[in-house]
């Protein structure tokens, strides 16, 4: 398959697909989120010791659907950079505002970098 | 240590998310103004900056899966809980290569001629510094390893000093950060090369001042932080060392 770069015939058209961008992250996202939160609830309520095989099946889906964001994210970042690049600056956009909102937030929160030596060892 | 900075209306406000805020948009300032004088038109500013924040951030936590290992899993391979602020963005050196990759491949989708990326330079410098100085108010890691040399600083819970590693790390950026602006219009410190040349003064202190912090040791007696600094060393040392070869073969041929 090979990709080919659109390419903008004016301003409104560039504006639009950046919209389209920012606010498809948004949805896609949001349901991404849902389908993820929604399994691990029901497997939260999955009894372990009932058979291995199912276990196993669960675990191999949790662990895919774990990576589907990823693979949409960054997948569709580099899909729509290489097609529709005002798409992507669009989501990119998306992304940056809410990692500017989490950065905003860190200052009302103890912000842990994953600290595994607390105190010095002697 | 100062973990909570100041209150409002009883509100906490801390350090480490207060500098860690203030060093971002000082390295944002920084970027704009270089980017400017640079006459760096915006429709390249803003899709290579905008990818070298969000790689950044992305690269600040997933190298935790490399420095504190695979137990991190479960939260570093979470996307959504990149968002989560509670957590911490994560390493300084992973957001520094995440940053220069998410760059680096903006640039070349919008068909940037040559690199952009001197810019960074000096913004990642000064606010590295910045954000440094709340690791050092918050204790983050414990500071650095016990000492008994006249600057050692006393932490909450020990009887003891350390060094203030992240002091260190802040006075060498401000130093490092004046250096770069001194070496910017210098013609060998076009294309990409200023950059290199940051990232690789950065990797040799870095891996100098993780002797003295309390980072985990992966072999030989070195933190996954000095493996990254040597694996970023070498590869500088790879490329400039094919450059000069090419440098060579076309002066030949000439």
């Amino acid at each position: 398959m090979k990709l080919e770069a659109h390419i903008y015939s004016s301003d409104s058209e560039r504006r639009r697909d950046r919209i389209i961008g920012f606010v498809g992250w948004w949805v896609a996202n949001l349901i991404l989120f849902g389908v993820v939160s929604l399994f691990g609830s029901i497997t939260s309520q999955y009894d372990p010791n009932q058979s291995v095989l199912q276990e196993q099946v669960i675990t191999l889906i949790g662990f895919c659907l774990a990576l589907l964001p990823w693979v949409v994210n960054i997948g569709g970042l580099i899909y729509f950079a290489l097609t529709r690049s005002q798409i992507a600056v669009g989501a990119l956009a998306a992304i940056a505002v809410l990692f500017a909102l989490v950065v905003i937030a860190g200052v009302l929160f103890v912000v842990v970098c994953f600290v595994i030596v607390l105190t010095p060892r002697r | 240590m100062r973990p909570i900075l100041f209150e409002i209306d009883g509100v906490p406000i801390y350090s480490h998310g207060f500098f860690l805020l203030l060093g971002l948009l000082t390295a944002m300032l920084v970027l704009i103004y270089e980017a400017r004088r640079r006459h760096w038109p915006k429709e390249e500013v803003i899709p290579i900056t905008l990818a070298a924040f969000v790689g950044g951030m992305i690269g600040a936590r997933l190298s935790i899966l490399f420095f504190n290992g695979w137990e991190t899993a479960p939260i570093v391979l979470n996307f959504y809980a990149l968002f989560d602020p509670r957590i911490g963005p994560g390493s300084i050196l992973g957001g520094v290569a995440g940053a220069y990759v998410g760059g680096y491949i903006a640039s070349r989708i919008i068909g940037k001629a040559g690199c952009a990326c001197d810019a960074f330079a000096p913004a990642m410098a000064l606010g590295i510094a910045v954000g440094r100085i709340g690791d050092f108010l918050a204790a983050e890691d414990g500071l650095g390893k016990p000492t008994d040399l006249p600057w050692g600083v006393p932490i909450p819970d020990a009887n003891y000093l350390v060094h203030p590693a992240p002091l260190y790390d802040a006075a060498f950026n401000l130093l490092w950060f004046a250096v770069l602006m001194l070496l910017r219009d210098h013609k060998q410190m076009q294309n990409g090369n200023l950059l290199k040349v940051g990232l690789a003064g950065y990797a040799v202190v870095r891996f100098l001042i993780e002797f003295v912090r309390n980072n985990e040791v992966l072999a030989f007696g070195l933190t996954g932080q000095q493996f990254f600094c040597l694996a970023l060393l070498v590869g500088l040392a790879v490329y400039y060392a094919r450059k000069w070869q090419r440098t060579q073969r076309l002066t030949r041929t000439a």
